[in-house]
């Protein structure tokens, strides 16, 4: 890449020349322009100061201090675990084959069962119809004679007589609805933030 | 048999890790004598209270000692516990809104002898009288130049020009895109820059 006398030297290019990785003609350019150099000694001064701030220490006790609230693993414990595991399932490999062993035998023999048992599974599935069927309805006639008995069942019902009632019901549900979502979701945004921040 | 060891201070971070792992009190003392210092001087440089960056910095190797199972080996370890430490200072800075801060000791000192407590010591080097004005001069301004730095801004330039790590570490450290950090640090360096120019008159 060519560049001009008035190519100036961008962010990139000082950086490079703090860190003494600066291309040739980038280098001839800061060896002409009075400008650049003076911008690359000033940057200069502020990355030599900034480096030469001396590490600071914490107490004596800081150590002593978190080793106080640190859990350290029992070395004992782990080991115990390790070789209790080792019993249990021997090597990892044969873990893991018995696992897969047992998967297999495990689904062949409820294939095998499913096929000599057809007419039990088709028995079992019309009880659990039927018994399904049955406490449904039951529930729904329960719901509905309650719904009936109430006083303002006879109210409620005039507001679906006429197809412009419905519309107009339907028109406030729709509404209502719409305002409750938007207030949901105005209460539950995020603020904006200004700090950017790393989690762990 | 017994297995033979190379001694912790010549192991690796991940050595050290997985011998913590296993239980070994020493290989935790080794974490916390090789970062107490730079955790340490980023908090304090952070908050500008030595009690406080005290507590950060105990928090911080707590949290990520106790944690130690569950750190990943593909990430460095001094990325995982500079992170650690940068969200404990963020998080104090987001509560307290202390984005400036006095260079001369902690706001919520009230005595004399509390200021001086918890003020900034630089300069635990021999030095001559001369040296120490003049290094207290210069370390002073830059230090409540850097201390004037939005607290992004102070995480970024601290972490590149003083403890030395690379532009993507800190945006792994920070979780910020490359190109953010690379704009901020040029940002912090444009600001100690203008902060710094009574100096050179």
């Amino acid at each position: 890449m060519t560049y001009g006398p008035t190519d100036h030297l961008s962010p990139d290019d000082v950086d490079a020349f703090l860190e003494g990785r600066l291309d040739g003609a980038r280098r001839e350019h800061l060896h002409d322009c009075a400008l650049c150099r003076e911008f690359a000694r000033l940057e200069r001064g502020v990355v030599d100061q900034l480096a030469a701030l001396p590490p600071l220490a914490p107490s004596p006790e800081f150590p002593e201090q978190v080793m106080a609230r640190v859990r350290v693993a029992d070395p004992f414990a782990l080991r115990a675990l390790a070789t209790a595991r080792r019993r249990l399932l021997g090597e990892r490999s044969a873990g893991l084959a018995a696992m897969i062993a047992l998967t297999l035998l495990g689904s062949l023999a409820s294939i095998v069962w499913t096929l000599t048992h057809q007419a039990v599974l088709l028995g079992a599935a019309h009880w659990l119809g039927a018994e399904s069927y049955a406490v449904l309805w039951v529930g729904v006639r329960t719901v509905a004679s309650n719904l009936i008995e109430q006083p303002w069942y006879t109210d409620a019902r005039r507001l679906f007589t006429s197809p412009a009632r419905l519309a107009l019901t339907s028109a406030a549900a729709s509404l209502l609805y719409v305002t409750g979502v938007l207030t949901l979701r105005r209460l539950l945004a995020v603020p904006a933030q200004r700090v950017a921040h790393a989690a762990i | 048999m017994a297995e033979s060891r190379p001694p912790l201070a010549a192991a690796t971070d991940l050595e050290i890790v997985a011998r913590a792992r296993a239980g070994e009190e020493a290989a935790y003392r080794e974490l916390i004598r090789r970062y107490e210092r730079p955790i340490f001087s980023l908090l304090f440089r952070m908050v500008r209270d030595r009690e406080l960056a005290e507590d950060l910095a105990q928090e911080t190797f707590v949290k990520a000692l106790n944690a130690i199972e569950s750190y990943r080996p593909e990430f460095k370890f001094s990325s995982w516990i500079f992170k650690i430490a940068n969200n404990a200072a963020i998080d104090h800075l987001r509560r307290r809104e202390l984005d400036t801060l006095s260079l001369d000791g902690s706001p919520h000192a009230e005595t004399p002898e509390a200021i001086e407590a918890t003020a900034l010591q630089i300069g635990d080097r021999q030095e001559t009288p001369l040296d120490a004005v003049e290094s207290k001069e210069l370390g002073g301004a830059i230090e409540a130049a850097i201390a004037r730095l939005r607290p992004e801004y102070r995480s970024c330039i601290l972490l590149r020009h003083v403890e030395g790590r690379a532009y993507e570490e800190i945006a792994d450290i920070l979780s910020l895109p490359l190109g953010t950090v690379k704009t901020y640090i040029h940002r912090a360096r444009n600001e100690l820059r203008v902060a710094l120019a009574h100096l050179r008159e």
